[in-house]
């Protein structure tokens, strides 16, 4: 009967393999990926987001995220035109300006279009001075002005800073807090996880343990316990490690059970006898066998559990337990429209809430795609 | 063969695996895998092991290999002297640590069951056949050279080197599991169902391939083997085992034509015949194998046996040797006539 099944699958094999010969496992991996179309948008969705947010924010931001415009206070966004008001149609697109009125009744400043004049809106302008990666000092932007008025493609927040360019930079903390968090979660999850499953035994249970008792603890109020732990007066940088450590000590439990599944599993396979036959040491079958049949499996779930740390981060920041002001996380943006009324009067504040989505939403589809593509054999 | 002293003793060797109870583990029995097996391996020779699942015969050939520990006994792997040619010294492999077993893993290597799962699906066939060098710490040309040269040998490509296991069918990764298994120039081999996962066609070619290379390399092999057909078609010696003993040992030939044991005759009563013609009646046995966390007293066999009398049930008989050098473990075995089968001898290789 097994023959039989085996056969079937034989036969089957060889009719594709005839395509792959010699092409390596992620050869494979990478001509199933490719065919997932929801996974590739993902993937370059992401990666347009890393290098916009991570690595050039300042430079894709208009204005430097601290400017405060102070005469443009809780404006509303502009959109950007293409066809004036006289019906003439301009390539270069541009802004109207804002002319501002109080308004007596809520002592609050009421903008509205200028549509007598146009603000045309500049690539690659001069503005506000930065330094790129910390050590380039530049001021070119990538679009923006020239002249007294500014642009604001998402509005401004109730200290006139420029909402666009606050996503940008916030964006740097929100996505690289996932990949580092994540990548403790792995080293701690499948170290602990291979061992446990290799070893078993003892140091198993002993594992299993620790891991059931992490994981039976109420996520969001130990990380609120624990962020509320961090000394208040610590660096900006030592804050952002802490609470990437602290999101990854949940992180890590249900990716070492993984792998201890997985390894449960790989360490019956008859090449792990074979290597010990012949001698192999332990770390020897770790890393020559176990450990490369487990990457797979770490990178699916390391891209799929991103989410949750962003999301953990987002919802800590928004408690006001996670990155504090001035440092600027989306979370941190979200913070501004906790109130009501600040969603009333100035609803572009919650625009942060479409980035998360959007990059929570990326990493799922990418997940999904490399979760299949991982078992480049199997029938779909 | 220059010497008369066998490749391998075994005697008395013991498997037997704790059966832990509770969150505390305390070990409630043991289950008797492999209970007190002797025998010798002589060195070019192949000795067939065979016993319904269960019967501890794979597990027997791990505790060879030392993957699985083994509880009591000795086996003894008479080392060649490589300075002075027909000298052996004895080493009991049970005594060794791993540091000092690496040496001898070289002279002892093993074919797996299932081509499916020996092969790691991330290494190329140079690496996997590679691998027992890499272990050994030889240099990467050299691995590769021998992976060329092997893969030629089993009748492979050497053009196959860089392709990944998934591009073979089963009998193909047998081939490659048999060009690893000889890497490292192996005395003894230890078989272990290398044939069972393979079509019947497939499997001769890789049983003549094996006959090959024992006589190229002058191989010894220890088969295990559920298939008494697979069994007679290679081996010269047969032990045949029951709940962790062997019962029989003999010539191959003898063990078909003329054997000592009912449980031996009742496994070739059910050797299928491609003849129409010929009588045969088949033995069923009744019931299943016993448990062996608790065998059943005097001899195991005797519930299951046509043959037994009430002292079947009461004195264990010990494996001993009627004629020349056929063994058998059976009170009555000088009184029983038991029937035999016809045997093919294999063909001339």
């Amino acid at each position: 009967m097994s023959t039989q099944i085996r056969d079937k699958a034989e036969s089957s094999q060889n009719t594709t393999a005839k395509k792959d010969y010699g092409k390596s496992y992620w050869q494979l991996v990478w001509r199933k990926f490719r065919k997932d179309k929801a996974a590739i948008i993902g993937g370059v969705v992401l990666l347009v987001f890393y290098i916009t947010m991570v690595f050039f924010a300042e430079g894709f931001a208009p204005y430097q995220m601290e400017h405060k415009h102070i005469n443009y206070v809780n404006a509303p966004p502009q959109l950007p035109h293409f066809v004036d008001a006289d019906g003439n149609f301009h390539l270069r697109p541009f802004v109207y300006p804002y002319k501002q009125e109080m308004d007596f009744a809520t002592f609050s400043k009421k903008y509205t279009r200028d549509t007598s004049r146009t603000v045309p809106i500049y690539f690659f302008v001069k503005g506000d001075p930065y330094k790129l990666w910390g050590i380039f000092p530049s001021d070119l932007h990538l679009f923006g002005t020239e002249g007294d008025d500014p642009v604001f493609l998402f509005g401004t927040d109730r200290q006139g800073r420029d909402l666009l360019s606050r996503i940008l930079g916030g964006g740097r903390i929100s996505l690289t807090i996932g990949l580092v968090g994540v990548g403790l979660s792995l080293f701690f999850g499948s170290t602990l996880g291979i061992v446990s499953g290799y070893y078993g035994g003892t140091m198993d249970n002993i594992i299993q343990r620790i891991t059931e008792f992490l994981m039976s603890f109420p996520a969001i109020p130990m990380w609120m316990g624990l962020a509320a732990a961090l000394p208040p007066n610590w660096s900006s940088i030592k804050i952002y490690f802490g609470i990437t450590i602290i999101l990854s000590i949940i992180g890590w439990g249900g990716l070492a059970r993984q792998i201890r599944g997985k390894v449960l599993a790989l360490r019956e396979e008859e090449y792990i006898l074979a290597a010990r036959s012949m001698g192999a040491k332990n770390w020897e079958i770790i890393f020559g066998h176990l450990f490369p049949n487990c990457v797979s499996h770490i990178i699916v779930v390391a891209t799929l559990s991103i989410p949750g740390m962003i999301l953990g981060e987002t919802s800590l920041s928004f408690l006001g337990l996670g990155i504090k002001p001035p440092m600027t996380s989306w979370g941190v943006l979200l913070q501004e429209g906790q109130n009501v009324r600040t969603v009333v009067q100035a609803p572009w504040l919650l625009i942060p809430v479409l980035f998360v989505v959007v990059t929570v939403l990326c990493f799922n589809f990418l997940g999904d795609g490399l979760r299949d593509a991982a078992d480049p054999h199997a029938q779909m | 063969m220059t010497n008369n002293k066998p490749l391998m003793e075994l005697s008395n060797v013991k498997v037997h695996f704790p059966v832990t109870k509770g969150l505390l583990r305390k070990v409630v029995g043991h289950v008797r895998a492999v209970d007190g097996v002797s025998f010798a391996i002589n060195p070019g020779e192949t000795v067939g092991l065979v016993g319904e699942s269960g019967c501890g015969k794979t597990t027997l050939g791990r505790a060879i290999l030392r993957l699985v520990p083994a509880t009591d006994g000795r086996i003894v792997y008479n080392r060649s002297d490589a300075a002075s040619p027909g000298k052996t010294t004895p080493v009991n492999l049970l005594d060794l640590d791993d540091d000092g077993l690496k040496p001898i893993r070289k002279e002892i290597s093993a074919i797996f069951q299932d081509p499916y799962s020996s092969l790691n699906p991330r290494m190329t066939v140079a690496d996997i056949i590679g691998e027992p060098l890499k272990i050994q710490r030889y240099p990467v040309s050299q691995r590769r050279d021998r992976a060329a040269e092997l893969l030629e040998r089993v009748g492979l490509s050497s053009t196959y080197m860089n392709r990944y296991p998934h591009e073979f069918s089963g009998g193909q990764r047998q081939r490659i599991s048999v060009a690893r298994s000889l890497a490292l120039n192996p005395k003894l081999v230890i078989c272990d169902e290398p044939v069972s996962a393979l079509d019947v066609s497939v499997q001769a070619q890789i049983l003549n391939l094996m006959a090959d290379l024992q006589e190229e390399f002058d191989l010894t092999y220890l088969l295990v083997s559920h298939n008494l057909s697979v069994v007679q078609y290679v081996s010269h010696r047969i032990a045949v085992m029951y709940l962790g003993k062997v019962v029989e040992l003999t010539e191959a030939k003898r063990l078909y034509t003329d054997p000592l044991h009912p449980y031996t005759e009742a496994l070739l009563s059910a050797i299928p015949i491609a003849d129409t013609e010929a009588k045969k009646e088949k033995i069923r046995l009744e019931g299943s194998v016993p448990s062996p966390i608790n065998p059943p007293s005097g001899c195991h066999f005797h519930p299951r046996c046509r043959y037994s009398t009430p002292e079947c049930a009461q004195t264990e008989p010990q494996l001993q040797e009627r004629g020349d050098g056929h063994w058998v473990a059976c009170l009555r075995a000088e009184e029983l006539d038991l029937r035999g089968i016809y045997y093919q001898s294999p063909p001339a290789v």
